[in-house]
């Protein structure tokens, strides 16, 4: 009897395990898929005229993509603002660094503490107190991204772990 | 109406508006539809001070809800604007569009591709409206706003819920 329990619970600790742990993986894949979306120019050496137009289509969607705010590679402009590009490499490196640890716990102050550099300078360079700087841009966006992120996933692990709490 | 709707109609609303101003996107960027969703989601707990924890599905149907707003209206002023204008971004990426199609060797499919295409910027330039630029835009706009309001609806889900617990 007391073994078939800690069998069950056994099972129910792994099956959560497996689940966070494949969460992570999705969210990182597409996460890798989407960076390298918009580092098409300067990952493909040849002129790959029409992956670049669908790529440049699909990401004006999310992002004005003026070349002076964009981060240059190679003598090639990519597809995101760098401030954009700053927040799905942060988001990306959040991911690669969180996937066998847990999340640590997250304050509405991390948050606020992330937030606040990318609004300043957004706010800052609208005014025109300074000039934009990309360096800038990145950095903040790098900071947010990967705050966001964590927020994400644990949400997201939360939602998961509850169904499986269910389904118990 | 249910209160669902209200905060969600509201934020997208007002994030498809935002969308029109000029030089709005080059400040907000991918951010516009997480933060309405965002802050549609705290209007919904505003407005319903009984609740004390927003559940994740509820956080993400009403970021999905409010990016659908969004891009709808927005979707809707655009062609508001391409009908006054007579002129679209379309008409810019044109040769692109047709240089893309006939690098796909279709053969006889690229042909037809491009003359739709140029029926397209023919309708727009002659009256303002073409149903497939229509559909077009509202779809990739349903998609990628969908997306990002879904993201923001969970972030803004996990700050709201992490405030009242601390």
């Amino acid at each position: 009897m007391l073994l078939t329990e800690i069998k069950n619970s056994a099972n129910i600790i792994i099956e959560k395990k497996l689940s966070v742990t494949f969460l992570r993986l999705l969210l990182l894949s597409l996460l890798i898929i989407w960076t390298i979306g918009f580092l098409q120019p300067a990952l493909l050496t040849q002129n790959n005229f029409l992956s670049h137009y669908f790529l440049t289509k699909i990401y004006s969607r999310v992002c004005h993509q003026e070349s002076s705010k964009s981060i240059i590679i190679a003598n090639e402009s990519m597809l995101v603002c760098a401030r954009c590009a700053g927040i799905y490499l942060g988001a990306l490196i959040a991911g690669i660094l969180i996937l066998f640890h847990s999340i640590p716990e997250l304050k509405v102050k991390v948050f606020t503490i992330a937030v606040l550099p990318l609004l300043l300078d957004v706010c800052i360079t609208f005014l025109g107190v300074y000039r934009y700087s990309q360096t800038v841009a990145f950095l903040t966006g790098l900071v947010l991204g990967s705050i966001v992120y964590l927020f994400l996933l644990s949400e997201l692990e939360n939602l998961f772990s509850n169904k499986i709490h269910k389904k118990e | 109406m249910n209160k669902k709707y209200l905060p969600a109609l509201v934020c997208g609303f007002g994030a498809s508006v935002l969308t029109t101003i000029p030089g709005m996107e080059s400040i907000a960027c991918c951010l516009l539809a997480p933060i309405a969703s965002g802050i549609s989601i705290f209007l919904y707990k505003k407005s319903q001070p009984g609740i004390y924890k927003i559940g994740t599905g509820t956080g993400i149907v009403l970021g999905l809800l409010t990016a659908i707003f969004a891009a709808l209206f927005a979707s809707s002023f655009e062609i508001v604007i391409t009908y006054i204008t007579k002129t679209s971004d379309l008409a810019t990426s044109m040769p692109q569009a047709e240089q893309v199609v006939k690098d796909m060797n279709l053969g006889q499919a690229a042909e037809e591709s491009i003359k739709v295409l140029k029926q397209m910027m023919s309708d727009i330039q002659s009256k303002g409206f073409s149903f497939l630029y229509a559909l077009l835009i509202t779809l990739t706009n349903l998609i990628t706003y969908s997306i990002f309001g879904m993201i923001g609806g969970m972030v803004a889900t996990a700050i709201i819920n992490k405030r009242n617990i601390h």
